[in-house]
């Protein structure tokens, strides 16, 4: 469908993932807005590094390698889902930040101008359902623009 | 592709909603889905002060709700003007827990509501409503905040 005015400013939607279940099924919604809209998708991760310790079972070349791992299996991934909603006829592209999680999720909404974020509830760090995830909330107070929350499955 | 099918905005009629009615209504055009309109009103508190006769409770209580449904009244108009199927629902009770109600019964898949976001030290704190709708409702949550976009 044509944007209307009143859809113009939704021409862009950042959508945060861990990869759980919940950010998979944020992404889903998000798809499908984006379809509905006519919005750009903007697939954003943000990778957790630890210091690097020297000490310990492992050195700082084997922290690296284990780091290097995971980077490139979330590249693959992120290359992997927005793919899929490409084929599917969607703009979408992906962002990797590094850092605390709830900043660079904000730094990225207001670094990529989103007009709205879609995220799940819930992601991968704390056990705890009665309480909303500290990453949502956080968003949800700080971001730049309205925000779309997907809770996990029951 | 469908999106949302009905979607439920719960007001305080506050400036903190404002922008999320805006954000509704752009919604509802987009995907063609009839919009509730949803004010939960918390009856005053019975404590009116010493001496007053209980009929002046009743009194305000009756301000309170003509006061409210036709606040009410005015923003379905406002959205029925902007040609967007429209219902109002008005309820009393506690805030939160009406809002989670009536998306369950009037089958909701979207819940857009304003956040009350002021400035400083208390932006830290979402409004203790919209928290509890985030965390509790079923179906997707749409968070605007009071501050403009």
């Amino acid at each position: 469908m044509a944007a209307d005015q009143t859809l113009g400013d939704l021409a862009r939607i950042l959508v945060p993932t861990d990869f759980s279940a919940g950010s998979e099924r944020a992404w889903t919604e998000a798809r499908r807005l984006a379809s509905r809209l006519g919005a750009e998708l903007v697939l954003v991760h943000v990778l957790v590094e630890a210091p690097l310790y020297s000490e310990g079972p492992f050195n700082i070349k084997q922290t690296r390698g284990v780091f290097d791992v995971a980077r490139k299996w979330v590249v693959k991934t992120l290359g992997d889902w927005t793919s899929a909603a490409a084929a599917a006829g969607l703009s979408a592209r992906w962002v990797l930040r590094t850092g605390v999680p709830y900043k660079e999720i904000v730094g990225a909404a207001t670094h990529e101008r989103a007009d709205l974020v879609v995220m799940g509830t819930h992601g991968r760090g704390g056990l705890d359902r009665a309480l909303l995830g500290s990453v949502a909330d956080r968003v949800i107070r700080l971001a730049p623009c309205p925000v779309v929350t997907v809770r996990g499955t029951e | 592709m469908a999106t949302f099918r009905r979607i439920l905005h719960p007001t305080d009629f506050s400036r903190a909603s404002a922008p999320a009615l805006r954000r509704a209504i752009a919604l509802a055009k987009a995907c063609r889905a009839p919009l509730a309109l949803l004010h939960v009103m918390t009856p005053p508190s019975p404590f009116i002060g010493e001496g007053a006769p209980p009929s002046s409770y009743l009194d305000l209580l009756s301000l309170a709700r003509r006061s409210a449904r036709r606040r009410l009244a005015a923003v379905l108009s406002r959205v029925k003007r902007e040609r967007v199927r429209a219902k109002a629902i008005f309820v009393e009770g506690l805030p939160a827990s009406e809002i989670l109600r009536a998306a369950r019964r009037t089958r909701a898949d979207l819940i857009a509501m304003g956040t009350h976001g002021r400035t400083g030290v208390s932006r830290l704190f979402l409004g203790s409503v919209a928290e509890r709708v985030v965390r509790e409702s079923r179906c997707p949550v749409l968070t605007v905040p009071a501050h403009g976009r």
